[in-house]
């Protein structure tokens, strides 16, 4: 493999580089994804039954919904495959009605907000580029859901834990195929190596205009979008949003330097110089900022030790017999987030909490 | 008239695949597809209860309006059409009534299956009635249309 793995030494990302490089993979495989192509989908539904039965996603509910034959809504915690249909008024008095199918799915996206704001590295980046939640370190917080431009990843509220799509990584780990792109009998759903794939969906474009249909566009596929270009991208016959697709989707984590940046300026105006409690959270507070100012990695391991704290200890270090219970606990109640805030204050101080110096605060130090 | 059909989520009268949640959970409740014409001619509403009711028995489904259903004109006539999936039944995750109940002992001409696909047929909005009563309204149905044991049996 010719791409190098990023500097983990500063963090700093070469733009154009794929994802898996960018977290840290060297020597990986072949970006991999998926290409939609709705123009032949039929919307037998075979893609969300199968991913359910191999991935062992629950049944999320008898509702009939009265929306066309779609009963499903759209994507979440337990539907990782959604076929839309949509219905469309006939073109001319006496004309049947035009009928859009499309099997949405999580996007894979290159800049991934969800890996961006995930505190605890449940999220991660796998060696095929694509995005994969971790259930057993997944603390249901769900800033994840709110951060996804496409609405793609949801909490389930039996287990508390985010869930969304793994593009199969069990399977294709082993050389093997999605269980959608599988059971999907038109090749609507096509999994492989991304940049065969989009090849494939360029020519595909071409001979749809070429057959009189100038609609036909694709939708995720270009790497310099708002996204960086999706994992997943789609072959659209009508604009994305007549599809529920966000026309121009913006990774939300953008202008998250730039937050933290001003968050810390207020911060250290409010301390006024003195107490050292702000200066450690000013101190902090610019180091994420410049790291995200320059590209930062989305590995999941790096945001994590970059938060430091309780957080930024590995998992399994030094975690008392059934602390992972008690989160559990805490999560279903749904005050995840105040619970950990308030819980390193009540902890001894020890090896696990972060104390930077005044004027420290450039380079990762492990989080300890 | 009414007319069945199947959808792609169940197999046959939904014997194997109403109690399979992934395939319930697609298609979950037994409904008949109405155009807006219709449902405005009979006030029925989107989602809401609908019994239909043949020369043979009454069931209740949920009510979709839509235009994938069109009106037909048979010299110049309208006749309305209501589409019913015949999938479903008393048991299963997804239970409902069966199209079936409304159907005929007539065979095919062509290929001798039975004849589902054109019954005449009224709608109403609302449930059916249960146990006695359900018999009673389809009996006055009969008696309105001079529907006898021997109607249909004649050579």
């Amino acid at each position: 493999m010719d791409i190098p793995p990023a500097d983990l030494s500063t963090g700093r990302a070469e733009p154009g580089l794929d994802p898996a490089a960018r977290a840290g993979h060297s020597g990986h495989p072949p970006r991999l994804g998926f290409f939609t192509d709705t123009s032949v989908c039929i919307g037998c539904k075979a893609c969300e039954v199968a991913c359910k039965e191999w991935n062992a996603v629950p049944e999320d509910g008898l509702l009939l919904t009265g929306m066309s034959y779609d009963n499903t809504q759209g994507l979440g915690a337990s539907t990782w495959r959604h076929v839309a249909f949509i219905e469309q008024p006939p073109a001319d008095e006496g004309r049947d009605i035009r009928w859009l199918m499309s099997s949405d799915v999580c996007k894979h996206c290159t800049e991934a907000a969800c890996l961006d704001v995930c505190p605890t590295g449940a999220l991660m980046r796998t060696e095929f580029g694509t995005v994969v939640v971790q259930d057993d370190v997944c603390n249901g917080c769900g800033y994840c859901v709110s951060a996804c431009a496409f609405g793609v990843i949801a909490r389930r509220e039996s287990d508390g834990g985010a869930h969304k799509c793994t593009l199969c990584y069990d399977p294709i780990g082993d050389g093997l195929t999605p269980a959608c792109a599988k059971a999907c009998p038109t090749e609507s759903i096509q999994f492989g190596p991304l940049d065969e794939l989009r090849e494939r969906a360029q020519q595909r474009v071409a001979e749809l205009h070429d057959a009189g249909r100038p609609e036909a566009q694709l939708y995720g596929a270009d790497p310099g979008d708002g996204i960086g270009g999706a994992g997943a991208f789609f072959l659209l016959l009508d604009q994305p949003e007549v599809y529920g697709l966000p026309p121009d989707p913006v990774v939300t984590t953008r202008d998250l330097a730039r937050m933290w940046r001003n968050a810390a300026l207020a911060a250290g105006m409010k301390a006024g110089g003195g107490g050292r409690r702000y200066i450690h959270i000013g101190a902090a507070v610019r180091h994420r900022g410049a790291r995200l100012a320059r590209g930062s990695p989305r590995d999941a391991v790096r945001v994590r030790r970059i938060r430091g704290g309780r957080r930024g200890r590995p998992q399994h270090a030094s975690r008392p017999p059934g602390a992972r219970r008690a989160g559990r606990q805490v999560r279903r109640t749904g005050g995840c987030g105040r619970a950990h805030r308030q819980e390193p204050a009540a902890a001894p101080p020890g090896p696990g909490r972060r104390t930077v110096p005044e004027g420290a605060g450039g380079h990762d130090d492990g989080g300890r | 008239m009414t007319t069945t059909y199947r959808l792609t989520e169940h197999h046959t009268a939904g014997g194997m695949s109403r109690f399979l949640p992934y395939l319930s959970e697609l298609q979950p409740a037994f409904f008949c597809e109405v155009s807006p014409q219709l449902a405005a001619d009979r006030g029925l509403a989107h989602l809401g209860w609908a019994t239909i009711i043949t020369a043979r028995n009454a069931i209740e489904a949920r009510v979709l309006v839509t235009e994938r259903i069109r009106p037909l004109n048979v010299q110049g006539r309208t006749l309305h059409q209501v589409g019913l999936p015949w999938h479903w039944g008393p048991n299963g995750y997804t239970a409902g009534d069966a199209a079936n109940e409304l159907s005929h002992l007539a065979l095919d001409p062509n290929v001798h299956i039975q004849e589902v696909k054109a019954m005449a047929c009224d709608i109403r909005p609302g449930r059916r009635p249960r146990g006695a009563a359900l018999r009673e309204l389809v009996r006055t149905y009969q008696e309105r249309a001079g529907i006898t044991r021997e109607t249909g049996t004649e050579m």
